[in-house]
C-alpha cells in the first residue's frame, strides 16, 4: 500500500510558512517562560531568605510584611509545583501513548 | 499574581492599626512621667487614619505604571498627631517639680481610653490577618483547580 496520498499532506504542514517558524518560535517562547517563571520564583524564595535572616538579627520593621512575603513565596512555589504537575502529565500521557 | 494587591491592602491595614498600639502604648507609657517646670513635657498623641490622598499627579503616575488595582489607591495611611489634652494637676506639695501652688502636672493621658484603642486596634489587626487569609486561601483554592 502507498502512502503518497497522505504524503502531501505532510508536505503542506511542513512547508507552511505561516506554522512552521511560528511553531519554532512558540516552542522557544515556552522553555523562556518556564526559564523566567522559575526565576521569579527562586527571587522570591531568596528574598524571603533574606527577610528572615534580618528577623532573625532583629532589623525588622513589621513582622506582618515578612509573614505576607513568606506567604507570597509560598504560593508562587505552589503555583510552580501545579505547572509542573501539569506538564508532567501531558508528558507521561504522551510517552504512554501507543502508536 | 493578583493576590498580591490583596496583601498590600491588609498589610497597609495592619500598618495603620500597628501604629495605632504603638501610640497608645507610648501615651500609656508616658501617663505618670512628670512634666517639669520649664514646660518641656509630653504632649498626649493620637493617630489619625486617613484613606491616602489620590489627588496629586505624581502619585496617580507611579500607580498606573505600577499597574495597581483601582482598590490600592485609597489604601489607609496613619498619621500621629498631638492629642491636645490639657495636663493634669495632681497637688503634690513634697514634689520637686512642684510649682508655686504645690501642684504638679502629669500628661493628659486617660488611661481608659487608651486601653479601648489598643483594644480596637488589636480586633482590627485581627480583621486584618483575617481578610489575608481568605485572600490566601482563595489563592491556594485556585491553585486546586484540575488537581
Amino acid at each position: 500500500m502507498s502512502i503518497d496520498s497522505i504524503a502531501s499532506i505532510a508536505n503542506v504542514s511542513m512547508m507552511d510558512p505561516a506554522l512552521g517558524p511560528a511553531a519554532a518560535a512558540q516552542q522557544g517562547g515556552f522553555s523562556q517562560m518556564v526559564a523566567k517563571g522559575l526565576d521569579e520564583v527562586n527571587q522570591k524564595l531568596l528574598s524571603t531568605q533574606t527577610d528572615l535572616q534580618k528577623l532573625a538579627v532583629g532589623d525588622v520593621q513589621n513582622l506582618h510584611q515578612v509573614m505576607i512575603n513568606l506567604e507570597e513565596a509560598r504560593m508562587s512555589f505552589q503555583l510552580l509545583m501545579q505547572v509542573r504537575n501539569r506538564v508532567l502529565e501531558a508528558y507521561q500521557d504522551v510517552m504512554k501513548m501507543s502508536v | 499574581m493578583d493576590y498580591t494587591h490583596t496583601f498590600a491592602i491588609s498589610a497597609a491595614g495592619m500598618s495603620v492599626e500597628r501604629a495605632r498600639v504603638d501610640v497608645a502604648a507610648l501615651n500609656l507609657a508616658n501617663a505618670q512621667t512628670v512634666q517639669s517646670t520649664d514646660g518641656k513635657n509630653f504632649q498626649p498623641l493620637q493617630v489619625i487614619a486617613r484613606s491616602a490622598d489620590q489627588g496629586s499627579f505624581n502619585q496617580l503616575i507611579s500607580q498606573g505604571m505600577q499597574g495597581a488595582s483601582e482598590f490600592t489607591r485609597d489604601l489607609p495611611v496613619a498619621s500621629v498627631e498631638v492629642s491636645g489634652a490639657s495636663p493634669r494637676q495632681v497637688y503634690e506639695p513634697g514634689h520637686p517639680f512642684a510649682n508655686a501652688q504645690g501642684f504638679v502636672s502629669y500628661p493628659g493621658v486617660d488611661p481608659a481610653r487608651e486601653m479601648v484603642s489598643l483594644m480596637t486596634a488589636m480586633r482590627s489587626y485581627e480583621a486584618n490577618v483575617a481578610a489575608m487569609n481568605a485572600a490566601r486561601t482563595m489563592a491556594l483554592k485556585a491553585l486546586d483547580i484540575g488537581g
